[in-house]
């Protein structure tokens, strides 16, 4: 038995834990169908760590003192799997391919269904399988308690299959088909609180703003498949190797490049199609966790690795670069404005996204993906903590927060960890990886370059600014949710006014008392408990992932001699960037974090920033820079306006029409009944004049037919 | 086997119609094993098919009209047998989702239109197949027209009365049609399919006379799809058909359309059909878009489910108008998985009428939580009806739209039509936020979840949907060896 044998079964496995939870759903206890579930991704973490191996060992090898040699900074090469700069050729058949006929058309490729593995799917799979067991173990605790707790765990593991099978997939039309399932789980998930209206806004927010780029997703694999005749992963990739891309699509590179960027766009929640995640927080935290910040976000990232050549060949990496530095930057603005400790993790997720996406662009492959790797870690571990933050200390609010170092032990030490690897605290995973792509950023492009070191610096300040509001105050009113613009809570998509009346009729079946649109917390409110700290379950989830914050970072480091980057590159990445950092680089890093950090500190030792801030600045910056307000009022009204003329034009008109047709019909026939007057002289008339009508008739159409 | 199911059908009828008992228990056990049967025996048909060899199967030819042209003739192939299939399949859970119809008369009329819809898709001879198809009408009219709700005789009437306009067009056709091809080909006049495609190239010497006859078949077609502007019948006789109805209205009647422009519009006339391609997937395209938007503006939840039939079946002529065989898969695709996801939605709405009295969406919310069995079918099967990958719709959107991109002559359509995929995702997710979420009333709480029966109605659908989405090579293989040959003189027309 090999491990790339049974690889279907990474997937399979999490999907057989949704499906037997689905149909037993009540037959089980909740507790052990979340056991079930955990220990199925548990296993399937097992395998995916054997397919790594399989993987590592058969994949050839960067010589990582020949590269240098090799290769100046952004020169062209064509590293086939030949390529001398191999310390050592691929080995066997690598990379591993299965393939199966699946929608087969005669005379053309079809979409057949296969699994591909090669140094990025067999990263990705280990990554996700690692974190998402550790989400499992944690919500086990976090979740006690709620009514659907079956339910959310047959979600999280199909959600978990759902990314698996996309990263192991074959077919870009099978990226595209878990991409999708991805995506209504994470919809299902954020919606999770299903009787809260904020929650069913958010989730139907998200599912329609990433809608936007699935539909560019289409399109772009409509355009690829009518030029190439296939969408299979491993021709595209060879052809990309070979070089053949930029003359195969010609200028069609372009445009499949940016449909591509804007499909990576929405599910990666780049500027402008951001504003689901923040919103997305409504789920409960360790959705948060897997699915806004560990993993499916990562599918962006994911898809632009897999069609890499093809951005290149279209010459789309520059603006791949500078979506991502924007994102980078603009998040990093809004999470010093936010007093939810879930929004604040959530807008730097955005903007550690954007790191990624501007190493991607700017040739840092490797970096990107390792950036990739160590995020996973990092930010499903301040996810879990800021989850176990809020389950002992009853609120969202970081100011809400009393002294919760204090309490929870275990949480403030792994939340350090979380918190250092962020702001890229030397030695911790984040400080290798964000690194990477400044040096990347700072040989191809200086405007990119010092955007990236601005957000750095941004980053060092709102965390740590989280970090000693949270852990290290008294608990004080939130200075600013009384603030006006605030108050009115958030602006809802109502589609029509049909909304408007269905929230009165609910509002009204409750009856009064019950506000229907409360604020809820996920937990019950703060003055019900007192701050504690969690249970096992969730202790260990955080330890494992703070473990990892840890540890992942060296393999990209250059104590390893760059071995993830080395071990990436060797798949797909067409040019390379030299890895061996400047010591100038690591200075830097520490630079930044002692002036973002010490920032925060001499600011929020005393009273708030935001209460001397000036008030416009607080107000564009919860505001979210008024985009939310645009796309609400303005775009989605756009959208919908035909609806009503739709609607109308169809009964009136369309609809009208033929009754009219029918009105007409039936007043002829009555008419006709009259005339059945039984006079044979009136008769004799109809019959000449029938006759008449019939003869100019058939001459008529003889005319016509000559 | 195909005789053996017509007659089964009728005698089932026939059963159900003579019985006695007050509460028709024998009408529905008779319709419930007649529909199992047929759905058995159909299935072995579909497994038993030969899809490397192709072609017509389960061929049964017999002299009937000799003098007239007319013949008995039915055989299967891979179009015509995924429908006999769903129709002997959606009769079987229309029957069990009616159980507490107590009408004898109503059991014997659902399995006299399985007889009359098996007969559509399988007969081969043009004269039999115009009796099945109008046949069909009687007994959906008569559901439809009685046991419907409020409005129900102006919806009866309204339907039977478009659906005679376009047959009257078709009858026109069959009948200049076999005079024209007798006439010209030297042969004496033969009413049977195979036959008249042998001999169909005659009609290249006579364009006009061709594009007319190609007209007529298509407008009776076009208003059972139905497409934009001939669509307004459906919305109506939707509504008020009682769940079996609808299901069967949804899940069969309207592919009698969509199968029918394939094996005689494009069986019959490549030519035209390649000269009005454009037309047609003009036609398609506002169907998708229009339709789409209309549902979003309705307030009767059964007909803005209505009113997203009328933009799924514009990728069905979206598919078939690309003459590209990955199109037309798409289109045969998304039938079948239009019967089911929509016989799934209509069959979730109908319980939930019947349970609230209502349909209006307004007075519906937080029904997920009054009934998580009902409400999570109800969820996936709009999810279904937005095009989820892993059900099995998306196959059949995606493999239609990229059909049509894969065509000159329906490129931009192709793409267009993704905006329908975006409206559509926006009012199904606005009519699952209204209808399902939030927290229930206290009456809402006190409705009673779905029945033991209720669940064995929905699982087969439910379970295709999911299988169907999942596992195309249980379907693909049929629509393959049915579409290659149909192609082959499109083909020929577009290379001259």
């Amino acid at each position: 038995m090999t491990f790339s044998g049974v690889a279907y079964l990474i997937p399979l496995l999490p999907a057989l834990g949704w499906l037997v939870i689905t149909v037993l759903n009540r037959a089980i206890p909740p507790r052990a169908a979340a056991w079930l579930a955990t220990l199925l991704m548990a296993t399937a973490a097992v395998l995916a760590v054997g397919l790594f191996a399989e993987v590592r060992d058969a994949a050839p090898v960067w010589n990582s003192t020949q590269l240098e040699a090799q290769y100046g900074r952004h020169e062209a090469a064509a590293p086939g799997l030949t390529n001398p700069a191999l310390e050592r050729p691929a080995v066997g058949q690598f990379p591993i391919v299965q393939s199966h006929d699946w929608v087969k058309v005669s005379g053309q490729e079809g979409l057949p269904f296969g699994f591909y593995f090669d140094q990025l799917s067999a990263v990705m799979v280990v990554m996700v399988t690692i974190v998402a067991t550790f989400i499992h173990l944690f919500s086990i605790g976090y979740m006690a308690g709620e009514d659907r707790y079956s339910t959310f765990f047959g979600f999280i593991n199909l959600f978990a299959a759902a990314m698996l099978a996309m990263v192991m997939s074959k077919n870009l039309f099978q990226v595209l088909l878990f991409w999708e399932i991805m995506g209504v789980m994470s919809y299902l998930l954020i919606g999770f609180f299903y009787r809260k209206k904020s929650a069913q806004q958010a989730a139907k927010k998200a599912f329609l703003t990433v809608r936007v780029g699935d539909l560019a997703f289409m399109a772009a694999l409509f355009w690829l498949y009518q030029r190439l005749g296939t969408l299979d992963i491993p021709t595209i990739l060879a052809q990309g190797q070979a070089g053949l891309l930029a003359t195969t699509l010609g200028t069609a590179a372009t445009g499949m490049g940016l449909l591509f960027l804007l499909a990576a766009m929405g599910k990666s929640a780049q500027f402008p199609l951001h504003v689901w995640l923040p919103d997305a927080m409504e789920g409960p935290t360790p959705v948060s966790a897997m699915i806004h910040a560990a993993t499916m976000v990562a599918a962006g990232v994911f898809l632009l690795a897999r069609v890499y050549p093809i951005l290149q060949a279209g010459n789309v990496l520059i603006v791949v670069a500078w979506v991502g530095a924007i994102t980078a930057l603009f998040a990093a603005t809004m999470a010093p404005a936010m007093a939810d400790a879930k929004k604040i993790l959530a807008f730097s997720t955005l903007s550690q996204l954007g790191y990624m996406f501007l190493g991607l662009g700017v040739f840092g492959y490797g970096a990107a993906l390792f950036h990739l790797l160590t995020h996973a870690f990092f930010k499903a571990l301040l996810f879990l903590g800021s989850g176990s933050m809020i389950h002992g200390s009853g609120t969202q609010d970081i100011f809400e927060m009393d002294n919760l170092a204090k309490h929870q032990k275990w949480t403030v030490a792994t939340m350090w960890v979380g918190a250092l690897s962020l702001m890229g605290f030397p030695l911790f995973a984040g400080f290798w990886s964000k690194d990477e792509i400044l040096h990347a950023a700072q040989g191809a492009n200086t405007p990119l370059y010092v955007i990236g070191v601005l957000t750095a610096v941004l980053t060092a300040f709102y965390t740590t600014r989280f970090m000693l509001i949270a852990f290290y105050k008294p608990a004080a009113a939130s200075p600013w949710y009384a603030a006006p613009w605030n108050r009115q809570g958030e602006p809802s998509l109502n589609m029509s006014a049909l909304d408007v009346a269905a929230d009165a009729a609910l509002a009204a079946s409750r009856g009064p008392g019950v506000p229907h649109d409360q604020p809820e917390t996920e937990h019950e409110p703060r003055n019900a408990h007192h701050p504690h700290e969690s249970g096992p379950e969730m202790i260990v989830a955080l330890v494992g992932l703070a473990i990892g914050s840890l540890v992942m970072g060296f393999s990209g480091s250059p104590i390893f001699g760059n071995w993830f980057q080395r071990f990436v590159y060797a798949g797909t990445a067409p040019e390379v960037v030299p890895f061996a950092q400047a010591w100038s680089g690591y200075l830097l890093s520490l630079v930044i974090v002692v002036v973002g950090g010490g920032l925060a500190f001499t600011m929020y030792r005393g009273d708030y920033l935001m209460q001397r801030a000036p008030m416009w600045l607080t107000r564009v910056l919860q505001r979210r820079y008024y985009i939310d307000d645009f796309y609400y009022g303005v775009v989605a009204r756009v959208a919908q306006s035909p609806t009503a003329v739709a609607g109308w034009f169809d009964k009136y008109i369309v609809d009208g029409f033929v009754d009219l047709i029918g009105g007409v019909v039936a007043a002829t026939g009555e008419l006709l009944r009259r005339v059945q007057t039984g006079s044979v002289q009136l008769y004799a008339w109809f019959i000449v004049i029938g006759a008449a009508v019939i003869a100019f008739a058939f001459s008529f159409a003889q005319g016509a037919a000559k | 086997m195909i005789t053996a199911l017509l007659v089964l059908s009728l005698l089932g009828a026939l059963i159900a119609a003579m019985s006695t008992d007050p509460k028709a228990e024998l009408a529905k056990r008779s319709a419930v094993a007649v529909s199992l049967v047929a759905t058995l025996a159909s299935g072995a048909m579909y497994f038993g098919y030969n899809t490397v060899q192709g072609g017509f199967q389960f061929v049964e030819k017999a002299a009937w009209l000799p003098s007239l042209g007319i013949s008995y003739h039915v055989g299967l192939d891979g179009i015509s047998l995924p429908f006999v299939f769903l129709t002997a399949l959606l009769t079987l859970v229309s029957v069990l989702a009616s159980w507490q119809q107590q009408d004898k008369s109503f059991f014997s009329l659902l399995l006299v239109m399985m007889g009359a819809l098996i007969g559509v898709f399988s007969t081969l001879d043009l004269i039999l197949y115009f009796v099945a198809w109008e046949i069909v009408l009687i007994p959906m009219f008569f559901i439809i027209g009685v046991w419907g709700y409020e409005n129900r005789r102006y919806a009866a009437i309204k339907f039977l009365l478009y659906s005679l306009t376009g047959s009257v067009f078709m009858l026109v056709a069959i009948l200049a049609l076999a005079f024209q091809v007798s006439g010209s080909a030297g042969i004496g006049l033969s009413f049977d399919y195979e036959t008249l495609r042998a001999h169909a190239g005659v009609l290249a010497t006579v364009p006009q006379f061709a594009a007319w006859t190609f007209w007529g078949f298509l407008v009776a077609y076009l208003i059972k799809l139905p497409v934009f502007p001939l669509h307004t019948w459906l919305p109506h006789a939707h509504t008020q058909a009682p769940t079996a109805g609808s299901i069967l209205l949804a899940g069969v009647l309207l592919k009698m359309g969509g199968y029918s422009i394939i094996r005689f519009n494009l069986g019959l006339f490549p030519a035209q059909m390649h000269q009005f391609q454009g037309v047609l997937a003009f036609l398609a395209v506002v169907g998708i878009i229009y339709g789409a938007y209309v549902a979003m503006a309705q307030k009767d939840l059964k007909r803005l489910v209505a009113y997203s039939s009328v933009s799924h079946m514009g990728f069905v002529l979206l598919g078939i108008a690309s003459l590209t065989s990955m199109g037309i898969h798409g289109a045969v695709y998304q039938m079948v998985a239009h019967g089911i996801i929509t016989g799934l939605m209509f069959m979730m709405v109908g319980f939930l009428a019947n349970r609230t009295h209502t349909r209006e969406i307004s007075a519906m919310h937080g029904m997920y939580d009054a009934m998580p069995v009902l409400g999570g079918l109800m969820w996936m099967a709009f999810l279904g009806g937005l095009g989820l990958p892993g059900l099995a719709g998306f196959i059949g959107e995606f493999t239609s739209l990229l059909g049509a991109v894969q065509s000159s002559g329906t490129v931009w359509f192709g793409y267009a039509a993704l905006i329908g995929i975006m409206i559509t995702a926006g009012f199904i997710l606005w009519t699952i936020q209204r209808v399902l979420l939030g927290r229930s009333s206290s009456e809402g709480l006190r409705l009673p979840d779905l029945s033991a029966i209720e669940i064995a109605a929905a699982a087969p659908l439910a379970a295709l949907a999911i299988i169907l989405g999942l596992f195309p090579p249980a379907l693909t293989p049929w629509i393959d060896s049915a579409v290659q040959p149909l192609l082959t003189a499109v083909k020929a027309l577009a290379s001259r």
